[in-house]
């Protein structure tokens, strides 16, 4: 059972600053997409490795709308945030010394597309927000895939 | 004795009339949202206000914190159309509550002010050292502030007019999410040039936490 890996908003996302003559323009990513916990596991039940987020406000999460290959991204239903990934290790077809390279790579491929949709368009930061929460913690995350 | 035979015989006109009349005034009480609810919304936002800005300041108006709701209204023009806007319904202090300007956020082009760039790109949006702006600044420095705060020329000279004030020199606006869903902007704005900071995210992200959540919990 591994634990919950915080993380702080200021890790990942940088304010982005825009300066005209001496007027200052900072943007900063609404804090309901910055993901503020993360963890993974190899979950027996469904033979998948699964990763999960945590957000500022809990939601109800749907499946089956968005699936990849070897990836199924769980979404908030009002909000379309990412709450959680199954990865299909057999699926990825990826050597287990290149697993977590694999499994990256697959995830990146998959929210790439998933941006691309019409209706996700404004979760464009929580996607790129996720990723990098994760890939920031890749070491605690993929914890239990071999290195 | 009268009243009664009276209400008998027109029982079939003033039942649908008395149900009107209740279904009305149920739909505006859910609406409106528990008082005392707001009540807190309001401390939460007068709480936000005293914790950003300096204590030193002579008027309220100086420096406030404003509570907008996203709603849908009729634009009566030919033909009429329904469109976004935000709404002032709270704000910070005692003597700064009288708000009217509304904003259009129909689309994301067309957004008007801080607020409606929030909500329309989903971001914080904090602008500071904004130009010390007034009814009887230079044109061009009136442009510009316009165009940074995202609102026409003749608002602001309408609004500095009617307040008989100069414009902030600061804001942040802060989208709001109730249920998941885009609800509306917490915005504080300041005569101080740099009254807002990104060092002050943490405190801004938790009062608007707790004000969407209380919103959530019993308000409309």
């Amino acid at each position: 059972m591994s634990d919950w890996v915080r993380i702080e908003p200021d890790d990942i996302d940088q304010p982005n600053v825009e300066r005209l003559g001496h007027v200052e323009i900072t943007m900063l990513m609404s804090p309901y997409d910055v993901p503020r916990a993360v963890k993974g596991e190899y979950s027996r039940d469904i033979k998948k490795f699964v990763i999960e987020l945590r957000y500022q406000t809990d939601e109800t999460i749907t499946s089956g709308d968005a699936e990849f290959a070897g990836i199924s991204l769980w979404l908030g239903r009002s909000s379309g945030r990412i709450h959680r990934i199954d990865v299909d290790v057999d699926k990825l077809n990826v050597s287990s010394v290149g697993l977590r390279i694999g499994i990256e790579k697959a995830l990146s491929a998959a929210l790439d597309q998933l941006k691309h949709r019409p209706r996700y368009l404004n979760r464009v930061q929580n996607y790129d927000a996720a990723l990098s929460a994760i890939l920031r913690n890749e070491q605690r995350v993929f914890a239990e895939l071999p290195a | 004795m009268q009243a009664v035979t009276w209400l008998k015989t027109t029982a079939r006109f003033t039942n649908p009339v008395i149900a009107g009349l209740w279904f009305v005034v149920d739909r505006s009480r859910k609406r409106a949202g528990a008082p005392t609810v707001w009540a807190a919304v309001k401390e939460c936002l007068d709480k936000l206000r005293d914790d950003v800005f300096p204590a030193e300041t002579e008027f309220e108006y100086e420096h406030r914190v404003t509570l907008f709701r996203l709603e849908r209204r009729w634009k009566w023009r030919l033909p009429p159309k329904r469109i976004r806007v935000l709404v002032p319904i709270l704000r910070s202090g005692f003597t700064t509550q009288i708000a009217s300007t509304v904003y259009s956020v129909d689309t994301e082009e067309k957004c008007e002010g801080v607020v409606g760039r929030t909500i329309a790109s989903n971001k914080v949006v904090i602008i500071n050292n904004l130009d010390d702006v007034g009814p009887n600044s230079d044109p061009e420095q009136i442009k510009k502030y316009a165009r940074v705060t995202n609102v026409s020329e003749p608002h602001l000279m309408d609004w500095m007019n009617r307040h008989e004030r100069r414009l902030p020199l600061s804001f942040c606006g802060m989208p709001l999410e109730v249920k998941n869903s885009p609800w509306g902007v917490v915005l504080l704005d300041s005569r101080e040039p740099q009254a807002v900071s990104v060092k002050k995210r943490k405190l801004y992200e938790l009062a608007g936490w707790l004000v969407g959540t209380l919103i959530e919990r019993g308000g409309s």
